[in-house]
């Protein structure tokens, strides 16, 4: 499905990407993880085809930056940004034109039902909160049915009801055999969801691996996440839980100062 | 094709939708605008009834000499308008020109589209056509045909003010086709610009020497109208006006794409031949067709470039927007060299000492103007613009045309200098106050904290004139003039600023810029015929001063009246 090769991605004189190379298969949810300034965004980026970069990626054979692969991607921004004269059913009649889709309208109507936002349909983009944004962002990504998803902190500004709609949506692409690309922050939503997990520090790939790996050596995400990006192993990630604990344990006693 | 139907849709649904939130505005626009039509159509009937019959014939009884010109330079005024004679040969003076004034309108537009596309010329998209538009299966030539498209709508919209100069053309003794064509022309003109700037763009993206040349002397090229001619009369010894003839009235110059073919549809608009000037008009389309055709099959790569700008622009809505919500700005980080001139200007030491209450905004005004620019705060690049103007007209009236009259050489760069003031200054000078809560917090009265904030702007333009005013003074070698000049400029700088201001405060901060801007043009037409009355009269009197006093006090009063309301609507203008 998504080929990336040898990606390099410069900034003046600063690599944002450094030789960064994997592959992802059809079907599946693959997590992209690292802490600020990894890389992920950039990468995230490349792919979509916002920047130029030194390096190969294709989609299902195409290059990235061509119409026949952007057929197959679809796109949720981190940040939410919508036309202020456009209203909800608007954006997504421009972006089902923009696809040349036909017959979009059930699915459409399908997916502004799943998120609520069905009766706000004569809303203009400015008019919405922020979570309803993002919402709509999604529906707007959703809408083509691409094969290949790539969202971009998906999870934030949503709230309870929109998470676990989203979680839902997501096992269900992947049982249709889509593949979902997701960068983010907070490996706990993430946590019984995802099939790969690539981690990113200072450009580079640090690590990548299945859900199947993992659990055979039992660790957990977070675990291997914190070996990776900052060299704990699981007794120090122990010690630095049950520290934690205890502080918060002190804290809560009443009458004590907090330092 | 697709692309373009999916550009109309948009700007329609965008359209209609505005109106659909701000139907009051647009009805209250659509009002004000019958009325000025009615209240002229009034006017115009009440005159002609009013006149008496045969009250224009004219008779003459002045016995006329057989003419005999002089084979080296003489002027005839005919029927027709003005025949010269230079060295045997004819030049119909109102034609040239005419097609001076067009060409070197029609050049500066091109070349500030090509100068502006280098730099900028994809900065036309916001994060929500990142978003959605470049992901999705659409070639990018395509996404930039769509945005321009829809750059041409709103453009198109934003000259309708322009209708409003017919009656002026009119009653400057054109005729009503001709002034719609060249209403038409000029709107063409901006079309024209924004494809060549997207044009520059793609081409020097790849071109990155020539891209730098193109970025740095690019301006230079805005001489070449009058240093051609210049070069013909001094350097190879031909006629004054043959040599304006050869680069604005020859066939061969009407041949040039874009320039020759719109300077030639001018002329020819303002002569009254409707059929050439179609045949032009034609002639540029297709040329413009051809232009987005090479465009569009250019190998582009540009998101990157549009996603930075995108970015700027959205950071700096962001800013604004947290600024007024009470929060503080932190502006944008500059690299390199333009880090080491922020740093010097932080490093200024500057005080409020001696305003309190609403004068800090006129403290503020002056304090950052003495931050950021040389000279004490005297050189601003607004002033860089007029004192460039000034020079340019003078020298070229002084020893081009070798007009030796005062009052020529102080009027011609004065009417460069109004025409561009009146399109620089459609912003609201009160802007970036009015977007902080800070103005709304002070305990002052709405009259104070407008009238400092705004007397900050007269003194700010007054200083971007005094260079301009200097070089008037010098070249006309008349300073009574050169003075006078510059203070209608700023009695004129003074109006434009308030009218935006109120237009501004009037207006919800959610309409289309355009729409601000077609109020605005309306407004400012307003006192045209009191200032151009006034200043008639004054030089009937025989006191060039008179006239210049006139047209200073008309501004003054029209200013203050426009400015009585705008307390009343401060609060309602948070944005």
């Amino acid at each position: 499905m998504l080929v990336v090769s040898h990606v390099t991605k410069r900034y003046n004189k600063e690599k944002a990407c450094d030789d960064v190379s994997f592959t992802l298969t059809d079907g599946g949810i693959n997590v992209l993880l690292g802490p600020n300034g990894a890389g992920k965004s950039t990468l995230m980026k490349s792919i979509i085809g916002f920047l130029k970069y030194e390096g190969q990626i294709t989609v299902n054979g195409y290059p990235n930056k061509s119409v026949e692969a952007k057929r197959f991607i679809g796109y949720m921004p981190e940040i939410p940004s919508l036309y202020e004269n456009l209203t909800v059913s608007d954006h997504m009649e421009f972006v089902a034109r923009a696809y040349r889709l036909k017959g979009y309208e059930a699915y459409r109507d399908e997916l502004l039902a799943r998120f609520e936002l069905d009766d706000k349909l004569k809303k203009f983009g400015n008019e919405l909160s922020k979570g309803m944004q993002q919402k709509l962002s999604l529906c707007c990504a959703l809408l083509p049915r691409p094969s290949l998803l790539l969202m971009d902190e998906p999870m934030i500004g949503l709230d309870p009801h929109a998470i676990k709609e989203m979680k839902k949506l997501m096992n269900q692409m992947r049982e249709e055999g889509q593949t979902l690309f997701i960068s983010t922050h907070i490996i706990d939503s993430m946590d019984m969801l995802w099939d790969r997990a690539i981690i990113m520090q200072k450009g580079c790939i640090k690590g990548n691996v299945s859900r199947q790996e993992l659990e055979a050596e039992g660790k957990t995400l977070e675990q291997v996440f914190f070996e990776i990006t900052e060299g704990l192993h699981a007794e120090d990630m122990r010690d630095a839980d049950m520290t934690s604990a205890a502080e918060g344990a002190k804290s809560e006693k009443p009458g004590q100062e907090e330092r | 094709m697709r692309v373009v139907k999916l550009a109309l849709w948009f700007m329609v649904k965008n359209f209609v939708n505005s109106v659909k939130r701000q139907w009051k505005i647009y009805l209250g626009l659509g009002i004000f605008i019958a009325a000025i039509v009615l209240i002229g159509f009034i006017a115009d009937n009440f005159g002609s009834a009013s006149e008496e019959p045969g009250a224009n014939t004219e008779i003459s009884e002045e016995t006329e000499e057989p003419y005999v010109p002089n084979p080296q330079l003489d002027l005839v005024i005919d029927d027709d308008g003005c025949i010269l004679y230079e060295n045997g040969e004819i030049y119909d003076i109102g034609s040239l020109i005419t097609a001076a004034v067009g060409c070197v309108v029609v050049w500066i537009f091109i070349v500030l589209g090509i100068v502006g596309g280098s730099k900028n010329g994809v900065n036309i998209f916001d994060m929500q056509d990142v978003n959605f538009l470049f992901p999705a299966p659409i070639k990018p030539q395509s996404v930039l045909l769509f945005k321009m498209i829809c750059q041409i709508g709103t453009s198109l919209m934003g000259s309708l003010y322009i209708l409003y100069q017919i009656p002026n053309l009119i009653n400057m003794g054109m005729n009503i086709w001709g002034a719609l064509l060249l209403v038409i022309g000029f709107i063409v003109l901006t079309m024209v610009n924004k494809f060549i700037g997207v044009f520059s763009y793609i081409f020097l993206s790849r071109r990155e020497n020539l891209k730098k040349f193109v970025g740095k002397y690019g301006f230079c090229f805005m001489a070449l109208p009058i240093a051609i001619p210049a070069v013909l009369h001094f350097g190879l010894g031909l006629g004054i006006y043959e040599s304006l003839n050869t680069v604005f009235g020859s066939v061969g110059a009407y041949c040039i794409p874009f320039v020759g073919w719109l300077m030639a549809y001018t002329v020819y608009a303002v002569s009254g031949e409707y059929l050439l000037c179609g045949l032009f008009m034609l002639l540029t389309l297709v040329g413009t067709g051809l232009l987005i055709s090479v465009t569009w099959r250019m190998d582009c790569d540009f998101y990157e470039d549009a996603f930075a700008n995108a970015i700027v622009l959205e950071d700096a809505k962001e800013q604004i927007k947290y600024a007024a919500a009470g929060g503080m700005s932190y502006g944008v980080k500059h690299e390199g060299r333009a880090g080491k001139v922020w740093e010097k200007r932080r490093n200024k030491k500057l005080s409020f000492e001696g305003y309190e209450g609403a004068s800090v905004f006129f403290a503020k005004t002056i304090l950052n103007r003495k931050r950021m620019y040389r000279l004490g705060g005297l050189w601003s690049s607004t002033a860089s613009v007029y004192f460039w103007i000034c020079t340019g007209a003078g020298l070229f009236m002084r020893f081009i045309v070798k007009e030796i009259s005062p009052l020529a050489l102080t009027l011609v760069p004065m009417f460069i200098c109004l025409v561009c003031m009146f399109f620089r200054s459609f912003f609201n000078p009160l802007q970036q106050d009015l977007s902080h809560n800070f103005i709304y917090m002070i305990p002052e009265s709405p009259f104070a904290l407008i009238g400092w904030g705004m007397g900050g702007q007269v003194l700010d333009g007054a200083l971007d004139l005094i260079p301009a005013t200097v070089v008037i003074s010098v070249i006309s070698l008349h300073p009574g003039y050169g003075l006078s000049c510059g203070l209608l400029l700023l009695s004129m700088h003074v109006f434009f600023g308030m009218t935006a201001l109120l237009v501004n405060l009037i207006i919800s901060s959610y309409l289309p810029k355009i729409l601000s801007n077609i109020l605005q043009g309306i407004v400012r037409m307003l006192p045209f015929f009191p200032v151009v009355l006034a200043f008639i009269l004054g030089l009937f009197a025989g006191n060039v001063y008179i006239a210049f006093l006139g047209v200073i006090l008309v501004n003054v009063c029209v200013s203050l009246l426009v400015y009585i309301p705008c307390p009343f609507f401060l609060h309602s203008g948070k944005r």
